[in-house]
This record gives C-alpha cells, structure tokens and sequence, in this order.
C-alpha cells in the first residue's frame, strides 16, 4: 500500500496535460508565398520550411515569368525590414526572403507564371492579375464630419469589383493632419482601420478608422485620409480564407501553385481617394 | 408480486419458479417485472403445486398450494446476507451484476453505481459506460453513445417519458439523483423489449423508486459540487413518496471566498434538479405512480469585467403517470402518459476590452451582441400495452402516440462568430410532429431449449410516412448458457443539430432536437448474435453485432470539421448513413468479498455524408473496462481500469504561418496580421495516442444511531490516479513562444485537448 501511495504520489507530479509534440509531417514541406501586384516593379516571394529548423530554402530558384520575360528572384532580403516578419526568431521553420526585380510593371489582366525546383519536383503555378476595383464612394475629397462618439471615424465606402476579384482588402496608405498654415504632418502612430476585408457582395460596407494613442481620429485639426483597396483574386482569397480553419480538409481549392504548400496571388490596387474629417463649416 | 419485507418496495427481477409439488417437475419459470409482478398460466398447471421465488440478498421463498391461487400472491422476500455459493445458478438478476439477465440489457442498479470509484457523485450514466455497447464521448461527458450510434439515437427515459439533456455542468454529471434511481437499463439494440421505444440506437431506460412503505426515511449526499437529500415514506396504508432535489454550492463559496478577498474567481454557474414520485397501490397488480422532474442550469457573468459575457439558462420539466390494472386473469395493462419540455434562454455580448485593466487602462464593457435566442422542444407521449401471459407464451400488444414540437431560434452576429467559446451557430428549427404507432411481439416457447419472439411495429408519422419495423429472435438455452440471435429494423423522426465531428462535441454533451421536416425517415437495420452464461455469481456475455443506418441526418464536413460549431444549422443537414459492426464481451461476477464488472469491445464505425465515408471523430476500435471492488469489514475499495485505442484525427500533412499581403504603403503598422494554414490529410485517417486511466475509490459504511438509526457512508475516490495524460483532440500550431529559454520557439508542434487529469472527490452519502 506504501509503495502504491509512493507510487501515486509521484505519478501525479509529473503533471496531468500531455506535452505538445513536434509536429513531423508524412514528408518534406515546403512553403511558397507571394502576390504579384499591378503596377508594382517588384516581387516577393517568401520561401520556407516550416517543419525544419536547419535547411533553409535557398536552392529552389524561383523564377517568375511574364508575358514576353523570366526573372530569377536573386535578391536576399532582410526579413525583418523588408519582408515584415517581426519576429524572425520565432517564424517557424527555417525561411528566406527573395526578392525579384522585374523589366516592366505587373499588368492587370495578365497571365504570370512561377517555377521552381522543389524538393518533390518542379514546382508550378499560374495567376491571372484581375482588374483594379474602383472606390465609388466617397469621392475624392469628400469632407466627413468627426465623429464625436468613440474612437472609431466610421466612413461608408461604396465600391466596385470585377466577378474575378475574390478578397477586396482595405488599407489607410495616407493619414495626415493639416495645420492652420495648411503644412500636412504624418500621424504620429499610424492609422488603423477595420475591418480589413470589405463586403464584396454588398459592394458597400462601412469602414471604422482609428487612430493609435488617441480618443478619437479628429483632435481639433482635419484629417486627411487616403484609402486604398486591393483587389485579390482567387488564389490567394481561397488560402485566406481557408486560414484559421482548422485543419482545411481535402480537396483543397487551387491556391495557384503545384508542388509546394503556398499560394501564388495577384491583386490591382484601385484608385486611391482621399477624405478630409473635418467639421462642417 | 414480489416486494422487500422491511420497505415494501417491489422487487424487480426475482426468479419466479413454479413446480408440481409432487416430483418437482418445473412447470414455468421467470422474472419479476420492474413492479414486482410476475404472471402464472392457470392452464398449464395441473393439482398441487409449489411457488418458489428467489432473488439475489434475499431469502429464498417458497409456498405449496393444492391448486394454483386464482388471486394474487403477495410474497414478502426477506432481506439475507449474500450467499456466495456457485452451485445456485439462475437466481435472477443479482445486485450489482448489469449482465445477469437473460436479455441483451445492462442493468445498473444502486448497487453497482457504489461498486464503482465515484466521479464526483454517484452517477447512473456514467456507470452505463461500463458496457461495452456505450461509449463515453471523452471524460467530460457522461452520456454514452451506443453502438455507433449517437445520442440522439438513443434516448434517457425517465418513468417512461423522454427526458431532454438529463445533465449538469456541459455533461459532466447526470442530472439524475442516485437517491431515487432504482435501476438504469441499457438497451442496445431495437428489439425485444426496445420496440416500445421506437429509436434507432436502443435506450437508457430510467425507473424510479417507489419510495418506502415502512417508514419515513431520508437519504442523500454532501459531495464538492452539490447537495442531494430524498425524503421517502408511505402515505396511508398503500401509497408512497419519494421526494429529493440537488442544488449546487459551487457559486455560493466562490461568491463567498471573493466577497471576502480570498480569490479573484468565480463561476457564475449554477444547477439544481427536483424530482418527486407518488405511487398508490389498489390492490393486486393495480397501481398508479405520478413522477414528476424539473432540472435548471444558469450561467451569467454580465456584471463581469470581461471581453465577452454571457448569460444563460435551460432546464427541462417532465411529468409521467403510470396506471397498471388486469384485464382477466393473466393480462396486464399499462398505460403511461407523459410530457416533457426543455427551454433554452441565451444572450452572449461581445466587443469589450480588458487591455490594460491591470495597469490602470480602461475597462470598455462589451457593446455587441454576440448571440442571442430562446429554444423549446417538448414531446407528449401517451402509451397503452396489454401484456397477455397464455400457455403459447406472452403476447404484448401496445399503441402509442406521440407529438413532438421543436422552436428553436437562435442568432449568432457574424463579426463575432468565430469566438471559440460560441457552442452553436445561427440557427432556427420549428418544427411539430406527431407519430401514431402501434406494436406487437410474441415470446414462444418452441422446445424444452428452444424459443423465440417475434414483433412488428407499425409507425405513421405525421405527414411523413408509414414505417414497418419487424424483429425476429430465437434462443436456444443449454443447461447453463443461453445463445441468441436477433434482426431487428426501427425508425425514428427526430434528428440531432450536434455536429460529432466539432471538438466542442467532446466537452459539451447538449442537444437540440427537431423532426426531419422531409423523408426519406432515418432508419436502423440491424442483426446480432449473442452468448451467455453463468455459474453462480459469474456471468459472461458475449456479442457480435452489425447495423447499417440509412437516411440518418448529418452536417456536411465542411472546410472545418474540428472547429465546427457542436450545435448547427439543421438546414445545413444531409441526408447521410452509417455502419457499424463490432465484437463485445462483458463479464460480471463475485468472488469472497470481491465483485467485479468489466467489458471489452472491438467495433468499426462509419459514418457517409455527401458522398465522403469517414470514421466519426468519437470512436474508439477497442475499449476496455474493468471495476473491481474489494470489502473488508465497513470499508470498500474500489478500482476502475479503462484502457482504450486513440480516437481518430485528421493527419496535418504542413502547416504553413504566412503574413497577410499588404501593401508597404499601408499604415497598418502594428497591425501586421500573422496567420496560419493547416493542410490536413484525410478526415479522421489517423489517431489520436491510446488512452489508459485508473480510478480508485474508498467508501466506508458506517451506522449510526441518529434519528432513530441509519447510516453514514463518507467516500473518497481519485479520478486519473496515475494523471495520465490522455487526450480528445489535437490542433497543430506553431510555438511562437517569446520565452528566451524555450526550446520550442519556432517549432511547430501539436498540442492537446486534455482528457480528465487527476482529480479527487470526497463526499459523505446518508441514510436515515
């Protein structure tokens, strides 16, 4: 009885949660993601094997192809200032940052293609860039009175996108506050703004801006803001979408690529508009 | 009519055997039905004769006659120390045995709730997951799925009236006292005595004691959740009472340790349950019982300072009454009326922000309504058999009538609907139904080793269809073995919104129920083959077992099976099917001062939706059981060992961590969105480690002179004694631990939904 109560006694201490395993899947994983975008001159591809914390994948030669080139992504960059991944140390797995210059601009309607050398095989995948959506409303210009209830600016955008576009995101790419000598300084902490994917079915949707540090957007001087969407199609939406779900089951929907885990997205940024907050006069 | 000499209660089970007084020749043998009554055929019977009834802790008894009595017999079985002695075979059921009747059924009796280490409380459902024809859905939950079936399939009848959730704290406790519960039958199957409650995966059938007939008695227990207390006694000369009720403590001492400073916790949840039974005897066989039950549960933390609050309450009420008469010499007829409703109340809020409270930030109390809905389902039942007991066998014909009404309206706010804590989704099912059924089935006698039974239920559903479900089963019983072999078909209407494949199916054991609103009407189909035998107080039992079920109603897996929501949309439902094939043993016997109970199964469960077959997330292939209890002087000790293979997962082929693309432009700043995708292989293709847990109980049996005499039996029992980390669920996600000194940072690894760790239970049980 002793030796069971010792027995017990020390069974017990050893915890009562099964640690966490690593996670070692059936074979090699290798990660490709990247978004061409229109009218940019420039491509980013994030490679990695998340599974290994050793190997990076520096041999996969990635190439993108356009309409009439083939560029190599030769340039290695910094993960943390230019590729936006804060934490490198904790990313998981083992990732490089890639970077191709490309002999044109990205085109709206265009076919691109990727390739690779991956460690199953040649690794392939196509995207078509969709056309830009368009911000119908608010115009450019538009005054909108602050908002004098919370902290949220609350702006209703009325918008347009082509059947291809699968993810309509938004984004604040300008946030300044205009003096009395009408000089434009930067907001101090940036703007936020909610919610990040917009309604598309609607095709309205109302979007919640606020201001880091602050009670409220508008502190006594008008604001002027420039919204941007991008417009996705529907590789790249298929994998967000899928995101968080745990796990996606198969069949999966195509992310655009074959032979490595990843997506191979494109969007068009549409017209940016700019909204003065301020009160009426 | 068999009763218990000190109490009066009826004694259920006693092997009634009639014999010619001349050269004891048996004549008829059989068992007491749960009130006590057993009926002898007048024509087969011939001068004197001689009535000997015995039943397992009583004294046999026995009466010679000049010729069978044509009033009834009241026999008065004294209670005796237990004789162990391996020569008496057939004995009836015995106390603490669930397997020694000669029927596919497990009885549970308080006996054997007590035989077990306790979880918490003494609990009926939890000790019928001892079969090896249920399975618990995890640790969490104490009710058991049946045969691969699922819960819906296989309904708790409480005095012969469904009872809707019959539980506490998200499943981890039944809602029904162990006081008041006389005894538990599990009915795995469709036929025999399962026709009558026309569902696809048997029953727990829950019946009730009378209550005392001596005196006044009141019993209970004082466990770490709750208070129970039952109070019985007779009223006037031919009736009873039992009345008993359970609250729990849980929110008072964590309101009380908080007003005081001791701790910041609370549970803002409580239950509490009340049951209350009145039987009164008219002489003979005649009889009318009134049971009436009413459970509630309530959670709010609305005045709490939390991100997201919630408040919530749902309960049931059910009420039976129970008339039994005679029609002649040899039929008896009874007829059981009943209602039950459950009703659900949930309003959860969201929106808020605790940033920073704890270094003077501010506290935004949530602003949003996360969900918000009512529900009921209520069924009424009204049921009227006549059991005929003539020289070709017993014939019993029934008609039943039952109507169903389900409104459920619940609304979850999209922006807010992948909280993890959100157990349903939107979802709005209203629904009524009723079915008119009647049924038949004949025990015949073919042979000296030979017999048989045989019936036919008939079903009309409202506006739905007209079904025919037969059963057929022939017995052959050697000298101490009994082997059997039964095909049986049934039906039922009503389909579940819980989804099996959600993990939150594991933690939560709460359903909602609606009738199929179109055909074609789910269906079970099945075949059995069984083999029992026993020596003395030894029992095994061995089946084997297949069943399809067609036309069954099932979520589509959708793009996210394990986060699903466990209670969803009824429109989302397809029209599904599933198989299930296995192998059981179960065993039960006593030796000196030891009994045991134990049960291994092997079984194969699938289950196709749209077209995609897949092993549900709730099966186990084997399952093991063993209770072992040992009684020296006053004290019992008790050991439960459960050893079972892992439940199956969905292998994670990579998990891939991505930013969401923005442009550099973007001032989203500090908002950067980190997100993950876990690629999964084949649903539920792999499993989950095995699962092993040992329980070990003490219980002592005191006496003491109080109020007149009665006992105090404190226990104390320890749940996962070894803490073996046994698990439900896995989710892979990367370690994005900050922690200089972890080992895992950036790995990514595959973490656990914990089964039970190791948990004592202390508790005192009284009777007075």
């Amino acid at each position: 009885m002793r030796l069971l109560t010792t027995a017990i006694a020390v069974a017990a201490g050893q915890g009562c949660v099964r640690a966490a395993d690593l996670l070692e899947p059936p074979s090699d994983v290798l990660g490709v993601a990247t978004v061409v975008v229109a009218g940019r001159s420039d491509v980013v591809v994030l490679l990695s094997r998340p599974h290994s914390m050793s190997d990076a994948p520096t041999d996969v030669e990635p190439r993108l192809i356009g309409p009439d080139w083939d560029v190599l992504f030769s340039e290695v960059l910094d993960l943390e200032d230019d590729c936006g991944i804060e934490d490198p140390e904790v990313w998981p797995g083992s990732v490089v940052c890639l970077r191709a210059r490309l002999p044109e601009p990205i085109r709206e309607r265009t076919r691109y293609t990727i390739t690779a050398a991956g460690p199953a095989g040649p690794i392939h995948g196509t995207v078509v860039v969709p056309e830009a959506p368009e911000i119908v409303e608010p115009t450019n210009g538009t005054r909108i009175a602050p908002e004098s209830r919370g902290r949220d600016q609350p702006i209703w955008v009325r918008f347009e996108a082509v059947p291809e576009v699968g993810l309509l995101q938004a984004e604040v790419i300008e946030g300044t506050e205009i003096t009395s000598s009408g000089a434009e300084i930067p907001i101090e902490g940036g703007l936020s703004l909610q919610p990040f994917l917009l309604d598309l079915e609607a095709g309205v949707d109302e979007i919640l801006i606020r201001r880091a540090h602050a009670p409220s957007v508008y502190l006594g001087k008008p604001v002027k803001i420039s919204l941007q969407f991008l417009g996705f199609e529907n590789n790249y939406a298929s994998f967000v979408r899928l995101a968080g779900k745990y796990p996606a089951r198969e069949p999966y929907p195509s992310f655009g690529i074959e032979g490595a885990f990843g997506y191979f997205g494109a969007a068009a940024p549409s017209n940016p508009v700019q909204v003065i907050v301020k009160p009426p006069e | 009519m068999v009763r218990d000499s000190v109490d009066l209660e009826p004694v259920a089970f006693a092997r009634v055997t009639v014999s010619a007084a001349i050269d004891g020749t048996p004549v008829m043998e059989g068992d007491s039905d749960r009130f006590g009554v057993f009926v002898l055929t007048a024509a087969a019977l011939q001068g004197e004769v001689r009535v000997g009834v015995e039943a397992y802790g009583y004294e046999a008894w026995v009466a010679t006659y000049p010729e069978l009595p044509q009033q009834e017999i009241r026999v008065l079985l004294h209670r005796a120390p237990v004789q162990l002695d391996p020569l008496v075979i057939g004995v009836g059921r015995q106390t603490g045995n669930p397997i020694s009747l000669p029927s596919h059924a497990f009885v549970v009796d308080t006996a054997m709730m007590r035989m077990l280490p306790t979880v918490l409380e003494t609990d009926a459902l939890r000790a019928v997951a001892m079969s090896p024809s249920a399975s618990a859905p995890s640790d969490w939950t104490a009710i058991p799925y049946v045969r691969g079936g699922t819960g819906a399939g296989t309904p708790v009848m409480l005095d012969g009236v469904r009872l809707f959730n019959p539980h506490h704290l998200g499943g981890f406790l039944s809602a029904l006292n162990a006081e008041t519960v006389g005894h538990v039958t599990l009915f795995p199957g469709a036929g025999g005595a399962a026709q009558r409650f026309g569902s696809l995966s048997g029953a727990i059938d829950v019946r009730t004691r009378d209550g005392a007939r001596d005196r006044r008695r009141v019993s209970g227990s004082l466990g770490l959740a709750s208070t129970r207390i039952a109070v019985e006694g007779p009223i006037g000369e031919s009736g009873s009472f039992i009345v008993d009720g359970r609250r729990t403590y849980m929110d008072f001492i964590f309101t009380g340790l908080r007003s005081l400073g001791a701790t910041d916790a609370t549970i803002p949840y409580s239950f509490d349950d009340l049951h209350g039974k009145f039987t009164k005897d008219f002489g003979g066989v005649r009889r009318l019982s009134l049971t009436g039950y009413v459970n509630s549960e309530a959670f709010s933390n609305l005045g709490e300072q939390e991100n997201e609050t919630a408040a919530f309450d749902w309960g049931n009420i059910a009420v039976a009454a129970h008339y039994r008469d005679r029609l002649g010499t040899a039929t008896l007829v009874d007829a059981t009326i009943g209602h039950s409703r459950f009703s659900s109340d949930v309003l959860g809020l969201g929106g808020g922000s605790t940033l920073y409270t704890r270094v003077d930030g501010t506290y935004l109390p949530p602003s949003d309504t996360v969900v918000l809905g009512t529900g009921i389902m209520s069924e009424n039942r009204a049921d009227v058999r006549l059991t005929s007991y003539t020289s070709l066998g017993e014939v019993t014909v029934g008609l039943q009538a039952t109507g169903f009404r389900a409104d459920h309206d619940y609304a979850v706010d999209a922006d807010h609907g992948h909280l993890p804590q959100l157990i349903l989704s939107s979802l709005v099912a209203r629904a009524s139904q009723w079915r008119l059924s009647m049924y038949s089935d004949i025990s015949t006698v073919l042979s000296r080793s030979l017999s048989s039974r045989a019936g036919l239920r008939v079903d009309r559903f409202g506006g739905l269809a007209t079904t025919l479900a037969p059963f057929a089963e022939i017995s052959y019983a050697g000298p101490w073995w009994r082997a059997d072999v039964t095909a049986a078909r049934s039906y039922q209407a009503l389909a579940s919104m819980r989804d099996e494949e959600a993990v939150g199916s594991s933690f939560i054991a709460y359903d909602l129920l609606a009738p199929v609103g179109h055909g074609p009407v789910p269906r079970n189909t099945e075949v059995s083959l069984g083999w029992q035998a026993g020596r003395g107080t030894f029992w095994i039992r061995l089946d084997a077992y297949a069943r399809q079920l067609d036309n069954i109603r099932l979520p589509i897996l959708g793009t996210n099976p394990l986060g699903g929501y466990t209670l969803g949309d009824p429109a989302r439902r397809e029209v599904a099917s599933g198989t299930a094939r296995g192998v059981e043993a179960s065993w039960s016997g006593s030796w000196r001062s030891m009994t045991s109970v134990g049960g291994y199964r092997w079984s194969r469960v699938t289950r196709t939706v749209a077209g995609h077959t897949f092993v549900p997330r709730f099966h186990r292939e084997h399952e093991f059981d063993l209770g072992v209890a040992l009684k020296h002087g006053r004290s019992s000790w008790s050991a439960r060992v459960s050893a079972k293979s892992g439940q199956p997962a969905t292998p994670i082929l990579a998990v891939l961590p991505f930013l969401h693309y923005r442009s550099p432009e973007s001032l989203a700043g500090f908002f950067a969105r980190r997100d993950v995708l876990a690629f999964g292989g084949t649903h539920n293709s792999s499993r989950l480690p095995p699962y092993a847990r040992l329980d070990v109980g003490w219980r002592y049996a005191g006496r003491v002179s109080w109020f007149g005499g009665g006992s105090l039996a404190p226990f104390v029992s320890i749940a996962n004694v070894f803490s073996l980390p046994n698990v439900v669920a896995a989710v892979a996600d990367p370690n994005y631990d900050f922690i200089v000194w972890s080992d895992r940072r950036g790995y990514i690894e595959q973490e656990y939904f914990p089964q039970m760790p190791m948990v004592p239970f202390i508790g005192l049980e009284f009777r007075f």
